[in-house]
C-alpha cells in the first residue's frame, strides 16, 4: 500500500512538477514587486493570456489526436491581416470577423488535407506543419510588404472584441464550448481513440482522415479568432504579429500537463498552462527578461514537460 | 564423436502458466536435412528459440558435437555456429545485400573495406551457386533472394547448423525449385539444415529425418522414408480433446451472406461460400493462408478488388471499416492489443465506440446510458473487471477478449467475424466465449469463426471451410469434419 | 512472361518520375533560366550561386546524415544564429581561430544535447530540437541584447576577402565537410552504423549495433556543421544577430530531401545532396533575378518543403 502511494506520489510530481517550479517563481515575483498581484495587473495578464489561451485551445486538440500544428503563429499574422484589409475596404464589421475566421478554417484544412492524405505520423505532420507555417507567414506578408496596417476599425463587434476584458470572455467562451465538446460528446471520445490507436480507431469503424483534417481546421479557425482579437486589441495589424505564437500554445499545453504523445488531454490543464505561462511571462517581465530572452525558458520548459511527461510513462509500465 | 551433431535432451519451457515444452528430446544427425513437423503452437518456434538462445530453458541439456553447450544469448549461439532464419527476415531494406551480410561486422575494424566486403559477399552468394549484384538494396530483392541473403549471412558466421523456419512461406512455386538446390547444396557442403514447414510434399521431396511435435511434446522420429502421410498427419492431430465444446443446438436457416469469386491483389483468389442464418462457419488453415486477409475484405478494413459481397440477397458496397459496421458486419481482430482495442481507455469507451449515437441525448454523451450499456455485456459475457472503468491494459487476455467482443455486440452486428477469439486467454474464458457463440446463434446471429486451433473449430462449427493460399481448398461438415481431413487440406 | 517485364519497366519508369518529381521540375526551370536571362548564366552570378549555396549547404550535409539516421533537427537555424553572435563576440577579444574553435565546440555539445534527449528519453527528435531551437535563439538575442553586433577583428577581414577567381573561402570549407562527412558515413563504422540505425532501428540494435551512439553522433553533426555555417557567414557579413538563418531549417530539409534522401530513414547520402543544395540555391538566385521579392520567396521555399515532403511520404507508400 505505502509502495502504491510513493508511486502516486511520484506520478503526481513529476506530472505537475513543472507547474509547481513555476508557482514558487511566481510567488517569488510577487514578493519582489509586490504590484505583481494586484488586480489591475492580474486582469491585464488575463487578457494577454486570452490570446494565446484560445491558440493553446486549438493545439490541444491537434496534440491529443497525435500530432503538433506548428502553422498557427502564421495564422494568427495572416487572419489578423486580412481582417484589418477587410476593415478598411469598408466590408462590414462583422462580416470581417467571419472572413477571419474563414480564412484560419481555410487554413487548417489545408494542414489537414496534406496530412490526412499521406496518413501521416506525428513526425510528418510536424515538418507538413512546419512547412505551412513558412507559406502562411508568407501570405500575411504579400498585402502590406511586411509593413503595419493602421485600421479604420468602426464601433461595432469586431471593436468590441479586443476591448476591457471580452478578450478574456471570448477565452473562457471557447475554453468551455471546447471542454464541453472533448469531454462530452462522440467527437472528443473519437479524438482519444485516434490520438491512442490510429488503428484501433479505423477498425472501429471511425472516419480518421476526416477527423484528422477536422482537428487541424478547429487548430486553423481559434488561430484565426485569436488573430482578429488581437488586432481589434491594437485596430491594427502587425504581419509577424503571430511569431512563436506556436511555441506559447505548445508549452500551455505540455506545461498544464496534458500528455504530449497524444490520446488523452484536458482543456482545464491547458487553460491553468496558458495562465501560468502568461503570469510566468509577466513575472519576467518584470524582472527584466524580455520577450526575446524568454524563449530560452520557454523552450526549455517545453523540453522538461515533454521529459517529464516519457518518464512518467515509463514509471507507470 | 557422436554421429549427432546437435542433441537437445529432456528439454523443458515454462511461461507463466504454461508449459510450452514437455520433456522434449531431439537429435539431429551431421550433414542431412531434418524437418521439424506440427501444428501452429506444437512448440517447434519454442524449441528453436531454446536452441537459438532467445529463451532459456527451464530445464534440460544441449550438445553439440558431443560436449555439453551452455546457451545463454543469441551471440553465443552464433559462436557455436548456430544460425536461425525466421519468417519475417532480419535484414534491413535500405543497405546493399553485401552490407546486410556483415551488418555490424566489418572485422572489428573502425573503417569499412568495401571491396574486400564486396568480395567476400560475392563469394559467400557464389557458393550458394548464385550470382547476382551484392551492391543492389535488400528492400529491391524478391522474398527468395532475401532468403538466399540471409542464408548467406548464415554461412558468414561460419555456422554448422543453420535454421529455417517455414521458407517457403511466401515463395511462388517457381522460387521454390530455385531455393531447394541451394539446401540441397549446403547439405553437400556439411551443413545441417533444420526445417520447419506445414508443407509435407517439400519435406518428401527434400528431407532425410523428421520430427513431429505436438502440445510441447515430441510424438514422432523417424527417416522421411520409413513414414508415411497419414501417419504423420496422424501425429500432428492426434490431440488430446480436453476441451468439452457447448453442445450446437441451433439449425441454420437461409443463406445471409454470399461472397462471390472474392479477390483482392496476390493475396485472395476466387473465394466464393454462403453463411447461413444462426451458423457458425469456422476457417481453418495455416496461417498466412490469407484467413485475415479474407476477414478484412468481407469487413472492408482492406477492401476486395474484385468480386462481389451479397447481404440478404442485395450486393453491397463494402469499402472501409465504416461500411462493414453499416452493413451489421463486426470484426474481432485477431490482434486485440494493436487493431482490437484502446488498451489506455476503460472498458465503458471500448464497449460503446462502435455506436455512440445510441447512447448520446442529442450531441452529449449520455454516461449513465454508457454504463448500463458496459454493465449489460460485462454481465452477459460474465467480464470479470474490478469496474466498468478500469484500463483495459489492465484486464487479462480473456477479458480483454470479452470487451472486444462486446463491442461488436453492442453496434448489433448480425455477423460477426472472429479471428483467433480465444488466442492466448485461459481456459475458464474460453469455454465462456463458446458459450456465447452458441447463445448468439440463438439469437440468429451468424458468426463466421477463423481458428488456427483443430479442435475448436472442428468443436464449434457447424461447416468448416479449409484455406490454403489464399484460395478455399475445400469445404468440410459432418461425418467429414475430422481433424485429418482439414490437415490433408491444409498442408497439401 | 514477357508481359510482366513490360509492365514491371513501366511501373520503374513511372517510379522514376514520382522519385524525381520534384528533381526534374527544378531543372527545366534552371534551364528555362539560361535561355531566358543571360545575365543568370554570367561568371559573377555563377560565383555568387556557388558561395551562397556552400554556406547553408553544410549545414544541409549534416542534415541529411540525421534524415538518414531516421530523425530530424529543426534546430540548426537557431544554432546557426546563435554561432554567428558568439563568434563575433569573441572575435572581438580574441584571435580568430580560438573564437572559431570555442564556437564549434559549444555547436557540438548544442548537438550532444539534442542526441541525448533524442538517444536515452526517447523523446521524439521534433518535439525536442523544436525546444532547443527556441533556447539557442533566446540566448542568441540574450549574449547581443537583442542588437545585431559588429566585429572589426582585422583577420577575419583578411579571411572574408579571400577569393580566387570570385569564389571566396566558403566553398572549399563547403568540400572539406562533403568530404570529410562522405568519407565517415560511407567508410567508417559508425557511419554506416548511422544508415542501419535508420533503416530499422530493432534489426540494428539486434544485431549488436550501438543504435543510441549513431543517434547521438548525428546530432553532434549538425551542431558542428550549423556553427560551421555561421562562421562562414561572419566571414562574409562581420556581424551576428539572433535573427539570422531563420530560414535554414527549411532550405536544408528540402535540399537534403530534393537529393533523394527518404525521410523514412536509412536511405540517401550526403553526396547526393549537393544536387539539392544546388538546385535550392539556383532557384531562389533565379527568382532574385526575376525580380521576385523576399515574401514571395519566402512562400515558395515553405511551398518547396511541403511539396518535397507530402512526394516523399507518397513515393513511400507506393513502394509499399
Amino acid at each position: 500500500m505505502s509502495t502504491t502511494l510513493k508511486s502516486r506520489a511520484k506520478n503526481l510530481v513529476l506530472s505537475n512538477g513543472i507547474l509547481l517550479a513555476i508557482i514558487v517563481l511566481i510567488i517569488v515575483t510577487g514578493i519582489i514587486e509586490p504590484n505583481f498581484f494586484a488586480w489591475k495587473n492580474m486582469v491585464n495578464i488575463l487578457r494577454q493570456v486570452s490570446v494565446n489561451g484560445i491558440v493553446a485551445c486549438g493545439m490541444t486538440v491537434c496534440i491529443m489526436s497525435g500530432c503538433y500544428d506548428l502553422s498557427v503563429g502564421s495564422i494568427v499574422s495572416m487572419t489578423g491581416v486580412f481582417a484589418i484589409l477587410a476593415i478598411n475596404a469598408g466590408i462590414n464589421d462583422v462580416l470581417c470577423i467571419f472572413i477571419g475566421l474563414g480564412i484560419g478554417l481555410l487554413a487548417g484544412i489545408f494542414n489537414g488535407s496534406l496530412i490526412a492524405a499521406i496518413n501521416g505520423r506525428g513526425g510528418e505532420a510536424f515538418i507538413i506543419t512546419y512547412g505551412t507555417q513558412t507559406v502562411l507567414a508568407a501570405v500575411a506578408l504579400f498585402p502590406s510588404k511586411g509593413l503595419f496596417i493602421a485600421g479604420r476599425v468602426p464601433d461595432g463587434l469586431f471593436k468590441l472584441l479586443g476591448t476591457n476584458n471580452m478578450p478574456i470572455y471570448c477565452f473562457l467562451f471557447v475554453a468551455i464550448i471546447l471542454h464541453f465538446i472533448l469531454s462530452k460528446t462522440q467527437y472528443g471520445r473519437k479524438l482519444c481513440f485516434i490520438g491512442n490507436n490510429m488503428d484501433a480507431a479505423k477498425m472501429s469503424g471511425i472516419r480518421v482522415k476526416l477527423n484528422r483534417i477536422s482537428y487541424f481546421a478547429i487548430s486553423g479557425l481559434l488561430a484565426g479568432l485569436a488573430g482578429i482579437i488581437l488586432c481589434s486589441r491594437v485596430t491594427s495589424s502587425n504581419p509577424t504579429a503571430g511569431l512563436n505564437y506556436e511555441m506559447n500554445a505548445i508549452a500551455a499545453v505540455v506545461v498544464g500537463g496534458n500528455s504530449a504523445s497524444g490520446g488523452s488531454g484536458s482543456i482545464v490543464r491547458t487553460v491553468i498552462g496558458a495562465i501560468v505561462i502568461g503570469i510566468m511571462g509577466n513575472a519576467l517581465n518584470i524582472l527584466g527578461f524580455s520577450t526575446n530572452y524568454q524563449l530560452i525558458v520557454k523552450g526549455l520548459l517545453i523540453i522538461l514537460a515533454v521529459a517529464l511527461d516519457i518518464l512518467s510513462k515509463r514509471v507507470k509500465s | 564423436m557422436s554421429d549427432y551433431i546437435l542433441e537437445m535432451k529432456h528439454v523443458r519451457k515454462e511461461f507463466p502458466g504454461v508449459v510450452a515444452l514437455d520433456d522434449v528430446s531431439f537429435s539431429v544427425k551431421r550433414g542431412v536435412i531434418h524437418a521439424l513437423i506440427g501444428e501452429n503452437g506444437a512448440g517447434k518456434s519454442t524449441l528453436m528459440k531454446v536452441l537459438n538462445g532467445v529463451y532459456p530453458a527451464t530445464s534440460g541439456e544441449i550438445f553439440l558435437n558431443g560436449q555439453q553447450l551452455d546457451i545463454s544469448g543469441v551471440k553465443q549461439a552464433q559462436a557455436a555456429g548456430i544460425s536461425i532464419i525466421y519468417q519475417e527476415f532480419n535484414l534491413i531494406n535500405t543497405l546493399s545485400v553485401a552490407e546486410n551480410i556483415f551488418l555490424g561486422r566489418y572485422n572489428g575494424k573502425q573503417t569499412v573495406h568495401w571491396k574486400a566486403l564486396r568480395e567476400k559477399a560475392k563469394a559467400l552468394i557464389a557458393s550458394l551457386g548464385f550470382d547476382f549484384d551484392v551492391d543492389k538494396l535488400v528492400g529491391r530483392l524478391s522474398t527468395a533472394e532475401k532468403q538466399l541473403v540471409e542464408i548467406a549471412k548464415a554461412l558468414s558466421f561460419d555456422a554448422q547448423i543453420i535454421v529455417m523456419d517455414e521458407p517457403t512461406s511466401s515463395l511462388t512455386e517457381k522460387e521454390v525449385d530455385m531455393f531447394f538446390p541451394i539446401i540441397e547444396r549446403l547439405k553437400a557442403q556439411g551443413i545441417t539444415v533444420i526445417y520447419i514447414s506445414h508443407k509435407l510434399d517439400e519435406i518428401y521431396r527434400l528431407c532425410d529425418d523428421v520430427t513431429i511435435m505436438r502440445d510441447g511434446k515430441v510424438t514422432g522420429n523417424s527417416t522421411v522414408k520409413d513414414i508415411s502421410r497419414d501417419e504423420i498427419i496422424e501425429k500432428m492431430v492426434g490431440r488430446s480433446l480436453d476441451m468439452e465444446y457447448p453442445k450446437r443446438t441451433v439449425t441454420p436457416g437461409d443463406v445471409i451472406l454470399e461472397v462471390k469469386d472474392l479477390g483482392r491483389r496476390q493475396q485472395l483468389k476466387g473465394i466464393s461460400f454462403q453463411l447461413h442464418k444462426g451458423e457458425i462457419l469456422g476457417f481453418a488453415g495455416l496461417v498466412g493462408a490469407g484467413r485475415t486477409e479474407l476477414a478484412e475484405a468481407i469487413f472492408g478494413a482492406d477492401p476486395a478488388d474484385r468480386g462481389q459481397i451479397i447481404l440478404n440477397g442485395k450486393p453491397v458496397s463494402i469499402r472501409s471499416a465504416l461500411d462493414g459496421k453499416k452493413n451489421s458486419i463486426g470484426l474481432v481482430t485477431e490482434d486485440r492489443k494493436e487493431t482490437g482495442l484502446v488498451l489506455a481507455m476503460d472498458v465503458t469507451e471500448n464497449t460503446t465506440i462502435t455506436d455512440l449515437k445510441s447512447v448520446s441525448s442529442g450531441i452529449l454523451l449520455n454516461r449513465k446510458a454508457e454504463e448500463k450499456v458496459a454493465q449489460k455485456y460485462v454481465d452477459q459475457l460474465n467480464t470479470k473487471t474490478p469496474s466498468l472503468h478500469q484500463k483495459i491494459s489492465n484486464l487479462s487476455g480473456g477479458n480483454q477478449q470479452k470487451v472486444a467482443l462486446s463491442k461488436w455486440l453492442y453496434s448489433n452486428s448480425d455477423i460477426l467475424i472472429l479471428d483467433e477469439p480465444t488466442r492466448g486467454i485461459d481456459v475458464g474464458a474460453k469455454y465462456d466465449i463458446y458459450c456465447l457463440m452458441n447463445e448468439l446463434t440463438e439469437q440468429g446471429k451468424s458468426i463466421i469463426m477463423i481458428s488456427s486451433e483443430l479442435p475448436e473449430v472442428l468443436g464449434m462449427s457447424d461447416r468448416v471451410l479449409v484455406m490454403h493460399g489464399g484460395t478455399i481448398k475445400g469445404e468440410l461438415a459432418g461425418r467429414d469434419m475430422t481433424a485429418e481431413k482439414v490437415m490433408k487440406l491444409a498442408i497439401d | 512472361m514477357n508481359k510482366n517485364r513490360s509492365t514491371l519497366r513501366k511501373s520503374e519508369l513511372q517510379f522514376f518520375f514520382l522519385e524525381n518529381a520534384v528533381i526534374i521540375v527544378l531543372t527545366a526551370f534552371v534551364v528555362f533560366m539560361v535561355f531566358y536571362r543571360p545575365s543568370f548564366r554570367s561568371w559573377a552570378n555563377l560565383t555568387t550561386i556557388i558561395n551562397d549555396c556552400c554556406m547553408y549547404g553544410i549545414t544541409a550535409l549534416a542534415m541529411t546524415a540525421v534524415i538518414i539516421c531516421g530523425e530530424i533537427d529543426l534546430s540548426v537555424s537557431s544554432i546557426y544564429a546563435w554561432s554567428t553572435c558568439l563568434f563575433v563576440i569573441l572575435c572581438n577579444s580574441m584571435n580568430i581561430f580560438s573564437a572559431a574553435v570555442i564556437t564549434l565546440l559549444v555547436g557540438a555539445v548544442w548537438g550532444l544535447f539534442n542526441g541525448m534527449l533524442v538517444a536515452f528519453l526517447r523523446m521524439p527528435a521534433f518535439v525536442a530540437t523544436l525546444g532547443t531551437m527556441y533556447t539557442a535563439k533566446g540566448l542568441a538575442y540574450y549574449i547581443t541584447e537583442e542588437k545585431p553586433i559588429n566585429t572589426g577583428n582585422p583577420m577575419l577581414a583578411t579571411i572574408g576577402k579571400i577569393n580566387i577567381a570570385n569564389i571566396s573561402l566558403v566553398p572549399i570549407v563547403f568540400l572539406i565537410v562533403l568530404a570529410v562527412l562522405y568519407c565517415i558515413m560511407r567508410y567508417t563504422k559508425v557511419g554506416r552504423n548511422v544508415y542501419a540505425t535508420g533503416g530499422n532501428y530493432e534489426v540494428a540494435r539486434l544485431s549488436g549495433i550501438n543504435v543510441k551512439l549513431s543517434k547521438i553522433i548525428v546530432f553532434v553533426f549538425t551542431g558542428i556543421c550549423s556553427a560551421l555555417s555561421g562562421i562562414m557567414y561572419c566571414t562574409r557579413v562581420y556581424s551576428g544577430a539572433a535573427t539570422y538563418g531563420s530560414d535554414l531549417t527549411t532550405w536544408c530539409v528540402a535540399a537534403a530531401v530534393i537529393g533523394g534522401t527518404s525521410m523514412s530513414g536509412g536511405y540517401g547520402g550526403v553526396h547526393r545532396t549537393i544536387i539539392g543544395i544546388l538546385l535550392m540555391a539556383i532557384l531562389f538566385n533565379a527568382l532574385t533575378l526575376l525580380g521576385v521579392d523576399g515574401s514571395m520567396q519566402r512562400f515558395i521555399r515553405g511551398l518547396v518543403l511541403v511539396v518535397v515532403i507530402m512526394f516523399d511520404a507518397i513515393s513511400k507508400a507506393k513502394k509499399r
